[in-house]
Order: C-alpha cells, then sequence, then structure tokens
C-alpha cells in the first residue's frame, strides 16, 4: 500500500493521489516512553472525506496518536503519510497540510484573538489581507464579533470564544486533514450544533476529519467511522451501525464499555454511594 | 542540472520560507516576553506595556551609575569593568526569564503541529533574549558610555566600540543559557528534565554573578607587574575578552594579549550560538513536547516522603501542630521539590544570593579588604544576607503557573491565610534557610574558628525570624496562589527587597563595629530583644488580618 501511495504520489501529486488511495496511512506505528508502549503497531487506512471518531479510555494512547500524526511527536518506529506526505521525511510537510486542535485547547492568553490569528496565518504563509478576510468569514460563522477579538486578549474571553479561536486557528490555512481533540468542550449548544455541521460540510468538501471525543453519542451521530483504541492496541474499527449490529449492543457507549472494561462501574458506583452515604 | 538548479531554487525558497517563520515567531515571543501572562480573566486588556518598560530601563539606567567608578581607569580596565557587571545584570535576566520563555509548558500544543522547527522557534528565542538583552545593556550602559567618552583616555569611538562588544556578549550570554539547557537535555533526557534544568540554570546565574564580582576584583588588584599573571586568569573570564575587543576596536590598550582575548571574544561567541541553535536544537522539540508528559513517579514518592520524615521529628511536629500549617509545609516542601516553574523561579535568584556570601568570605577576609571594609564586615554581612535568603524566598513562593490552584484556599473554612502563610514560612526556614546558615557557619569554624569568623554570624542570623515575618507585613502570602506575571510587574516588590538589603548592611556595619568595640555579646542580647518585639508585632498583625475581600 505505502508502495502504491508512493507511487501514485509522483505519478499524480499529493492532493490526487490521497484522493485516489487514502487521505491518511499508517503503518505499525509505534510510541515508547521509556519503558512504557503508548501506542503499539497502529496500522490504518483513512480516506478522503472521512469523518472518523478516535475512541479510547483514558490514557489509551490517543492523544500521542494524534500528536505522532501531527508531526508533534516523532514515532518510535513504523511509519504514516498523510496527504501524499511521509511524516518521518517530511514532518514540516505534513505539519502543512493538517490542522489541529488539542484537548488543552492551549493558546498565548496574553495576544488578542486577532494577534494570535494573525500570528498563525503568518506561519502558514497566508498574506495579511487573505488572512483577515478568511478570518472574518470564521468570525460570521461563529457569531463572534470582530471587537471580542481586537479588544480584549484571549485570557479575558470566555472559554467558548478561546475554544472557537483555536478552531479557526485550525482551519485558517484550509487543511486536507483535520484532527480535532475534544474540540467540544466548552462549546455551548448552539456553537456546538455549529461546529458539528461545519466538520461534515468539511468532509463533503473531501477534507479528512479525525475526531477524538469521550462525548459517545457525538461520535456516534457524526462520525461515518468509528476506531477504538485501548493500552495503545487498536481493538476495534468499523462503520457505528455495523459494529452496533455485529456486537448485538444498541448504543455506541455501551459497546464502548463493554469492549473496555468498564461493565463493573455501575455495580461500583452503587456501592461507592452506599459507604459515601453512611 | 536542471534538477539540480530546481533543487537549489528550492532550498533558497526553503531558507526564505524558515526565516520568515523565526521572525514571525521572534515578532511573537518579544511580544508575550514583553507583555507576560494577564492573572485574571477579569480586565486583562492592552496596556501599560510602555509605561513597564520605561521603568525597567530607567531602574538599569539608575544602576548604570556604578560606572562613575571606572572614571579613573584605562579603556581596557573600564570597558572590562563594564562587561562584567552587564554580563552580571543580563546573565541573572536571563537566567531568571530563561527558563519560563524556553520551556513553556503550553507550547507544544499552540505550535509543534504547524510548519515550525524546533531549530526555528529556539532561534527565535534566542532572537528575543538577545533583543532584551541588548535593550537592558544599552541603559545600563549609558553612564559608561559617557565615562568612555568624556573621563579620562575618553574617545568618541569607545560608544561604537563598547556597543559592538557589548551586543557580541549579549549574544554569548544568550547562547550560554541556551546551550546549558540543550547540553542537559542532551546528556540527561526528558526523565530528569526538571532536575537539570534548575541546575543549569543555577550554574549560569552563580557563574554571571561571580564573573561580574570577581573581574572587578582581579581589575583593581591589577596593577604593573601583575598585568601579565592577571591577564592569565582573564583568559577563562568573559568579561575581559568583550574589554578586550572594545580596547582593540577603539585603538586603545591594543597589544598582542588584547588582540588575542578579543578574537577569542568572536570566535568563542560564534561557537556558542552555533552550538546552542544549531547542534543541540534537535533535542528541543522533543522536550517541548515531553513537558506536558507525565513525570516519573517515583520522584514524587520519594519527595512526599522527605516532607513526612520532617514532619515526624518531635521538635518540628510541635512546631507544627496547627493542621493547616502542616497542610502549608507539604506544599511547599512539593513545590520547592517539585513544581518545575517554581524551582526555575526560586533556586537560580537563591543561588545568587547564597553567592554573594560565599564571595564575600572569599574575596574580603581574604587580606586584601577594599577601603573601609574589614574582615568583619564581610563576615557578617554574610550572615545578613544569608539570613534574608527567607523574605527573598517567601516573596518568589507567593507565584506559581498553577495559580489557579490556589482557589481551594479561598473555597476552604479558613477564617485568615495566616496557618498557610506561617506553614510555607516555617518550611523555607527548615529546609533552605536552616541548612545555609549551618553551612556557612561550618566553613567559618572550619576556617576562621569561633572567635574570628563564626560568631560574627549570629546577629545576621538572629534577625531571620523577622524577615521570615517581613512579607506577611506587606501583603496576604498564600503559598503558589498568584500568576507568575504579577511578580515581574511589581517595582514595589524591588525596592522592598531593596529595604531589606539595606538592613542586612546595617546589620553586618553594626556587627563589625560592636566587634572592633568588643560589644559583640551586648549586641546580640539588644538584637534579639529587638527582634522578639518586632516579630511579635508582626505576627499579630498577621494572624490577626482576614482574607482580602479581592484577590482579583
Amino acid at each position: 500500500m505505502m508502495a502504491v501511495m508512493r507511487v501514485a504520489k509522483w505519478l499524480w501529486g499529493g492532493r490526487l493521489c490521497a484522493l485516489m488511495v487514502g487521505m491518511i496511512a499508517v503503518r505499525e506505528l509505534t510510541k515508547c516512553f521509556g519503558s512504557q508502549v503508548a501506542v503499539q503497531a497502529l496500522t490504518l487506512d483513512i480516506a478522503a472525506g472521512q469523518i472518523v471518531g478516535l475512541l479510547g479510555p483514558n490514557g489509551a494512547g490517543k492523544s500521542t496518536t494524534l500528536k505522532m500524526l501531527t508531526g508533534m511527536l516523532e514515532p518510535t518506529s513504523g511509519t504514516a503519510v498523510i496527504a501524499g506526505c511521509d511524516l518521518r521525511s517530511d514532518a514540516l510537510g505534513v505539519k502543512r497540510l493538517v490542522g489541529f486542535v488539542p484537548e488543552s485547547g492551549a493558546l498565548y492568553e496574553s495576544l488578542t484573538g486577532m494577534e494570535f490569528l494573525e500570528m498563525v496565518a503568518a506561519l502558514y504563509g497566508i498574506p495579511a489581507a487573505a488572512a483577515r478576510e478568511r478570518i472574518q468569514e470564521f468570525l460570521a460563522f461563529f457569531d463572534l464579533g470582530m471587537s471580542t477579538l481586537t479588544d480584549k486578549l484571549l485570557a479575558a474571553c470566555s472559554k467558548g470564544t478561546r475554544r472557537k479561536v483555536a478552531i479557526i486557528a485550525a482551519l485558517l490555512h484550509n487543511p486536507q486533514v483535520i484532527f480535532f481533540d475534544e474540540p467540544l468542550d466548552g462549546l455551548d449548544a448552539s456553537a456546538s450544533a455549529g461546529f458539528k455541521a461545519l466538520i461534515q460540510s468539511l468532509a463533503r468538501s473531501g477534507r479528512t476529519v479525525v475526531y477524538s471525543s469521550h462525548l459517545l453519542d457525538v461520535v456516534e451521530r457524526v462520525c461515518d467511522r468509528v476506531i477504538v483504541i485501548d493500552r495503545g492496541r487498536l481493538i476495534l474499527d468499523g462503520v457505528p451501525g455495523e459494529l452496533l449490529a455485529a456486537h448485538g449492543e444498541a448504543t455506541l457507549e455501551r459497546l464502548f464499555t463493554r469492549l473496555t472494561g468498564g461493565t463493573e462501574m455501575a455495580e461500583k458506583a452503587a456501592s461507592f454511594a452506599r459507604t459515601f452515604a453512611s | 542540472m536542471r534538477r539540480v538548479n530546481r533543487h537549489g531554487g528550492g532550498e533558497v525558497a526553503a531558507s526564505k520560507r524558515a526565516l520568515s517563520v523565526v521572525w514571525v515567531l521572534a515578532g511573537l515571543f518579544l511580544r508575550l516576553f514583553l507583555r507576560g501572562r494577564p492573572r485574571s480573566m477579569a480586565g486583562a486588556t492592552v496596556s501599560g506595556l510602555t509605561l513597564r518598560v520605561v521603568g525597567v530601563l530607567l531602574l538599569y539606567l539608575l544602576m548604570g551609575v556604578m560606572a562613575l567608578s571606572t572614571w579613573k581607569l584605562g579603556i581596557f580596565e573600564r570597558s572590562t569593568t563594564l562587561h562584567a557587571f552587564t554580563l552580571m545584570m543580563v546573565g541573572m535576566m536571563m537566567a531568571g526569564s530563561s527558563g519560563t520563555l524556553l520551556f513553556n509548558a503550553e507550547e507544544a500544543d499552540i505550535l509543534l503541529h504547524r510548519p515550525v522547527t524546533p531549530r526555528a522557534l529556539l532561534a527565535a528565542k534566542v532572537c528575543v533574549m538577545v533583543a532584551a538583552g541588548v535593550g537592558l545593556a544599552l541603559a545600563l550602559n549609558v553612564v559608561g558610555l559617557v565615562v568612555g567618552v568624556w573621563g579620562p583616555h575618553g574617545s568618541w569611538l569607545f560608544v561604537p566600540a563598547h556597543v559592538c562588544a557589548m551586543v557580541l556578549e549579549v549574544v554569548f550570554a544568550a547562547s550560554l543559557v541556551t546551550l546549558a539547557y540543550g547540553w542537559c537535555l542532551r546528556c540527561f533526557g526528558r526523565e530528569r528534565l526538571d532536575n537539570f534544568m534548575t541546575v543549569a540554570q543555577v550554574v549560569v546565574a552563580v557563574g554571571a554573578m561571580a564573573g561580574g564580582q570577581l573581574v572587578p576584583r582581579l581589575l583593581l588588584r591589577m596593577d604593573g607587574a601583575d598585568v601579565g599573571e592577571a591577564m592569565r586568569w582573564m583568559v577563562i573570564l568573559p568579561p575581559a575578552w568583550f574589554g578586550a575587543l572594545t580596547a582593540v576596536l577603539t585603538g586603545g590598550s591594543v597589544s598582542g594579549l588584547t588582540i588575542g582575548l578579543a578574537v577569542w571574544g568572536v570566535v568563542a561567541t560564534g561557537l556558542v550560538a552555533w552550538l546552542a541553535v544549531g547542534r543541540l536544537s534537535a533535542a528541543y522539540g522533543d522536550a517541548l513536547t515531553a513537558l506536558n508528559e507525565a513525570g516519573p513517579a517515583a520522584v514524587g514518592a520519594r519527595h512526599g516522603r522527605l516532607a513526612e520524615r520532617v514532619l515526624d521529628w518531635p521538635l518540628v511536629g510541635r512546631w507544627l501542630a496547627d493542621p493547616v500549617e502542616r497542610a502549608a509545609f507539604k506544599l511547599t516542601v512539593a513545590g520547592l521539590l517539585r513544581a518545575r516553574d517554581v524551582k526555575l523561579r526560586i533556586y537560580p535568584q537563591l543561588a545568587q544570593l547564597c553567592a554573594y556570601p560565599v564571595i564575600f568570605l572569599v574575596v574580603l577576609p581574604g587580606g586584601n579588604p577594599g577601603p573601609g571594609e574589614t574582615s568583619g564586615f564581610g563576615i557578617a554581612f554574610a550572615g545578613a544576607m544569608a539570613s534574608t535568603m527567607v523574605f527573598n524566598t517567601l516573596e518568589m513562593l507567593r507565584f506559581s503557573d498553577h495559580w489557579r490552584g490556589g482557589e481551594i484556599f479561598r473555597a476552604a473554612p479558613l477564617s485568615s491565610p495566616a496557618p498557610l502563610f506561617h506553614g510555607a514560612r516555617k518550611a523555607v526556614l527548615l529546609l533552605l534557610c536552616g541548612p545555609v546558615a549551618l553551612l556557612l557557619t561550618g566553613v567559618l569554624l572550619l576556617w576562621k574558628g569561633w572567635s574570628g569568623g563564626a560568631l560574627l554570624l549570629l546577629p545576621g542570623f538572629c534577625a531571620m525570624p523577622f524577615f521570615s515575618l517581613l512579607p506577611g507585613l506587606w501583603h496576604t502570602v498564600v503559598p503558589f496562589a498568584e500568576a507568575p506575571e504579577q511578580a515581574r510587574n511589581m517595582s514595589a516588590g524591588f525596592l522592598r527587597m531593596v529595604v531589606v538589603l539595606g538592613a542586612a548592611l546595617v546589620i553586618a556595619a553594626a556587627t563589625s563595629w560592636a566587634d572592633e568595640q568588643g560589644w559583640l555579646g551586648l549586641l546580640l542580647i539588644v538584637e534579639m530583644g529587638l527582634v522578639f518585639v518586632a516579630s511579635g508585632a508582626l505576627r499579630l498583625g498577621i494572624d490577626g488580618r482576614p482574607w482580602p475581600r479581592d484577590d482579583g
């Protein structure tokens, strides 16, 4: 598969090759921190235009996987090709093609929103005028006033506004692949609905979206495909409806709980509540 | 051939792109460096920056008045003294602020998934350190430049020559700080990064300070026949390299040795800069990403046991009987041992404070004290400086990157923050100041015995309880409950430190005088009485103070 991608890239260029073969191709991707294996031999392919839900319990290796696929962490072994760019040999190329909203939603809080977004645009080589125009479009979409972004430092903005700025910063350069790590954290109901519609539109326009979240009902509604990781290994991969039918579960939450060994939690909670009451 | 050209063109384009990224990042980091992070959500606006910058520059300009003491010196001696002072002040500034600039834990999430290489990131940060350093160094050297032009052997050429050498010196300092971190990263890996980052910063801070103190003293002792011998020492002292560069560029004091020193200064700066940004930048990106990863659990457990063990000592247990004080004690110990930002903020500054007594012990009693100075004064000042450490540490302990965690104290049913202050105070006294005092006493006992040395430390140490309560006089001291940027904004904090330093000088002068008169015992009794009364009054005021209504 990797060889096919390389030939395709040579023949037609990265974007076309990704459309034909797959936007993300991961082979035996492994990351170790000392003796601890965070991600173990992860292999998967994601096609262009797909919305993929990346699920797993805390510490399963989701964030490490995302950090490797966005070029933030160097894999211990294995390869990944994103939109025709090899992560190992051209990490900078990959970074130009991907957008990422990290779980922390970290921003430079002593900048205004506009200063931050203009800085991000400059890093991707977007001319200032074009960047301003694009930012205006995003502001209109997220119902944000320009003054919110110019008059106040990000520290003074609400959590929702800061999250919106982080999302705009991830999409500003029109990336081919977008990774979201808990993107709805801090967004109100209306902004969340708008965001879900946005990622579906992005997927329809050929962008690939990888969506990591603990909100399983949202993943079930929004994603075309679900990947579950536990202890660094891929344990489930498929279309939500088909997976539920195959495992005989009514919801993704019940299936996830069963697969990741969380079925005894209800019992534990009941027992704990009794102790607490006494 | 065509392919070669295409590749060549690609490389040029890539270089241009990389430079533009460095430029964008340097602008960003300079803005962040000057602005700092706002403390609270409310009222965070873009203002007050110019005033703050002007205030800092004025302060450095005032400190530069010391250059008047170089009026009678030759060009080389004058410029070396100025470079020594500059390296000390700029080096200490860099040691103090480079940790937070180089290792912002959130930065990986903001920047490392964007088309930014670790080398570009590091280069941009070094540029900012250099820009800030040059600004401060210029302010510090304004008086020196005036002396260099209008003083004896003065020349207009002194201005461009000294400024050139000064810029090179700042590049050297910034690169050296970065190199120290890079070297630690490469040698010790991310697992032990926290500890070695602190060590690296301490070494740089002490080195800058010791260099700044020792070089002028070497120069003062250098007269006529001693020049050759002193010059040999100066080969390893950076201020001498840059002083020689100024002298050579000015055209005064040109000799084989000064030319050699000047050339070595230029070569060393280039080498250090290349090593810091070029060779060791690869590990930087990994380290930045690793900052958000969990550290080794065993370290936390070991430190946890230390606090418990200390609290198990019978006398300490009685001293810290209050459960809230005990909790604050444990929190303070944990912060001092584990919190990266706290360690980076506190230990380099403490190391400088510790270095002062050592320099005074080594230089002043050594048979050649300066005019008006006696060996007794040096020892007494060392003791007084060691005891002011508690004040400075408590002032710094108020700040933490995790200051929001301090909200838990406001939520807890505590009528006053006093027990939290006392817990922190006792931790600093017991684990930092006590050992330093014992160490100084031990050194003096071995070196000079009781009557000639160690006894002179006692008046300084006696004031320690008073200094430990002093921060509570001015504000509510709750450990790790204020944003670190507040520390940067406080000119009042600097004034308080000056007042405490003045108090240490008064104690040292009184001790030295009483020792000469044979009244040391009497002084100790009077001082203990004064400290008892003053501490009691302070304690009453602190214990009776409720939480402030609005802490921001």
